[in-house]
């Protein structure tokens, strides 16, 4: 088998990453500078804060990554770029690194969807088996998709307001829990017991969640429980609420493997970093005999060896980007 | 000996190509995204020339102040061309372009406009900067105005670019944009 090295880029929030993957699934290096201590004093990242920082760094990542694998960016096949979705300030450093980057050193370039490249980061450790169902469960998604085939996706539900983990942050926020709050409350409830009761999700018939309600409800109980003068047991909320949400998720999962006779379930995006999420889930999966794969902690969360294993499908289809691509804050993984 | 000049801190992206230090060939594009055109115009400038990237020796940024996403890129673009091709990187900033093109018998300020304000240097008559650049916003400019010679629209004197002593050396690590203005979280 030949060896094909695609050099990828990921600069889609606040973290900037690039890695070195070989053949889609062999992570030869990996270099991601995180910016979380910066936008954790201002409470969540602030889009023109990462930008900067990402233009300040980006060559210092790329030389730590060549030097990692003891490689030159002559040696690549290809370059590949994280362009959308995401902060729209963050992914031009990237684009437009990328682009100097194949325009000096004549390589294609190969623009990934920031989604696709989350389920794709599930082809590093493990190997796709189609048909297969995916979940996205992030920050800024919460999309349940089938895919038949490599890079054919058919959208089965998608949330309809806040996103699951912009749910965490946002009940982390009401708690008092400092950023970034979705892994604390995670911690949080695994130190509580589920004791307040809150709205359960209801079975719509739908693919589609929603996540709004719920952060309303845990907000309304909190100020009313203050009103009350009784405190608040943020262990005890934190489990309640962690329940509520992730029922919903396996809710619909499991209405989806009863539909769609599938061999995996993929779960990607950062909020699958969630072991709570991934008991459930598997929990569900059984009663299949479906597969649930998950990312280790490093391909979970943003980075840009998921870009690299994403990338690899639109090199062997010779499916090129121009010089003249642009980032794109909006982007369905469908288009 | 080439080299390459970028400008990004406008909506007019300016490519300057200079051999032996003067003004050789340029491809100006007004344009509300420099992040779809600039390297792509980069390629232009060399294909017409018919001149490869890796025959420049340094490259010229404009790194501010003026269009924040605008200055990064071309900071950007111009530290992975230096890096890449481990040729020499040199800032100037975009006030100084300007006072540079100018000639004045009295001392006068430079302003560059932006959605809110203006971003000013104040220089003297002999084109010497005064003090440090800062920010108006548009109330504090046309009391500003009164008191002060303002030249805002100046044809740019390319040829003069190394005919000064205002480009600075930069190394590719530690290029930084000139944002002067503060964000909302800095304040």
């Amino acid at each position: 088998m030949s060896s094909i090295k695609i050099l990828a880029i990921e600069t889609s929030c606040d973290e900037t990453s690039i890695a070195i993957v070989e053949n889609g699934t062999n992570v030869l290096a990996l270099t991601t500078n995180t910016q979380i201590s910066t936008h954790a004093k201002y409470g969540g990242v602030v889009p023109e804060v990462a930008s900067r920082m990402h233009a300040e760094n980006i060559t210092i990542v790329l030389n730590e990554t060549l030097e990692k694998a003891d490689l030159k960016i002559e040696d690549m096949d290809a370059i590949a770029v994280t362009y959308g979705p995401g902060l729209l300030g963050s992914l031009l450093v990237g684009v437009n690194f990328a682009k100097t980057l194949a325009y000096i050193y004549k390589k294609p370039l190969l623009a990934v969807n920031h989604l696709i490249g989350h389920i794709y980061a599930n082809n590093i450790e493990n190997k796709l088996e189609f048909p297969l169902l995916t979940l996205i469960v992030s920050g800024g998604h919460t999309e349940l998709l089938y895919m038949s085939e490599d890079y054919n996706f058919k959208l089965l539900g998608e949330t309809l307001d806040d996103a699951i983990g912009e749910s965490y942050d946002k009940v982390a926020k009401v708690l008092g829990v400092p950023y970034p709050g979705g892994p604390i409350i995670e911690k949080l409830a695994k130190q509580g017991i589920d004791s307040y009761k809150l709205p359960l999700p209801v079975n719509d018939g739908t693919y589609n969640f929603s996540y709004s309600g719920l952060k309303s409800s845990v907000l309304n109980l909190v100020n009313k429980e203050k009103m009350h003068g009784r405190e608040i047991r943020k262990e005890d909320l934190a489990c309640s609420f962690q329940k509520v949400a992730i029922s919903e998720i396996c809710l619909k999962v499991n209405q989806a493997l009863q539909e769609y006779n599938v061999k995996q379930l993929v779960v990607a995006g950062g909020v699958s970093a969630n072991q709570y999420l991934k008991e459930e889930l598997v929990k569900v999966c059984q009663q299949y005999n479906t597969e649930v794969t998950i990312p280790s902690l490093i391909y979970c969360t943003d980075n840009a060896a998921m870009i690299g294993a994403a990338a690899y499908y639109l090199y062997q289809n010779k499916i090129y980007a121009n010089l003249d691509i642009d980032a794109c804050s909006y982007l369905n993984i469908c288009e | 000996m080439y080299s390459l000049l970028i400008d990004t801190h406008s909506n007019i992206l300016n490519i300057i190509l200079y051999k032996d230090k003067k003004f050789y060939a340029s491809i100006s594009r007004e344009t509300p995204s420099q992040s779809k055109l600039l390297v792509p115009l980069i390629q232009n400038i060399m294909d017409e020339q018919n001149i490869q990237i890796n025959e420049m020796s340094e490259v010229i940024v404009v790194n501010g102040p003026g269009s924040f996403t605008g200055v990064r890129l071309g900071v950007t673009v111009a530290k992975t061309i230096s890096y890449c091709l481990n040729i020499d990187i040199k800032s100037i900033s975009s006030l100084d372009l300007l006072a540079l093109s100018i000639e004045k018998e009295t001392n006068y300020s430079v302003a560059i406009k932006d959605p809110k304000g203006y971003y000013i240097g104040e220089y003297s008559k002999d084109g010497i900067l005064q003090n440090e650049y800062f920010y108006l916003n548009k109330d504090e400019f046309l009391t500003y105005e009164t008191k002060n010679e303002v030249i805002q629209d100046t044809q740019i004197s390319w040829n003069n670019v190394y005919k000064c002593n205002l480009l600075k050396i930069e190394d590719y690590y530690n290029i930084k944009p000139l944002y002067i203005k503060k964000i909302e979280v800095e304040k």
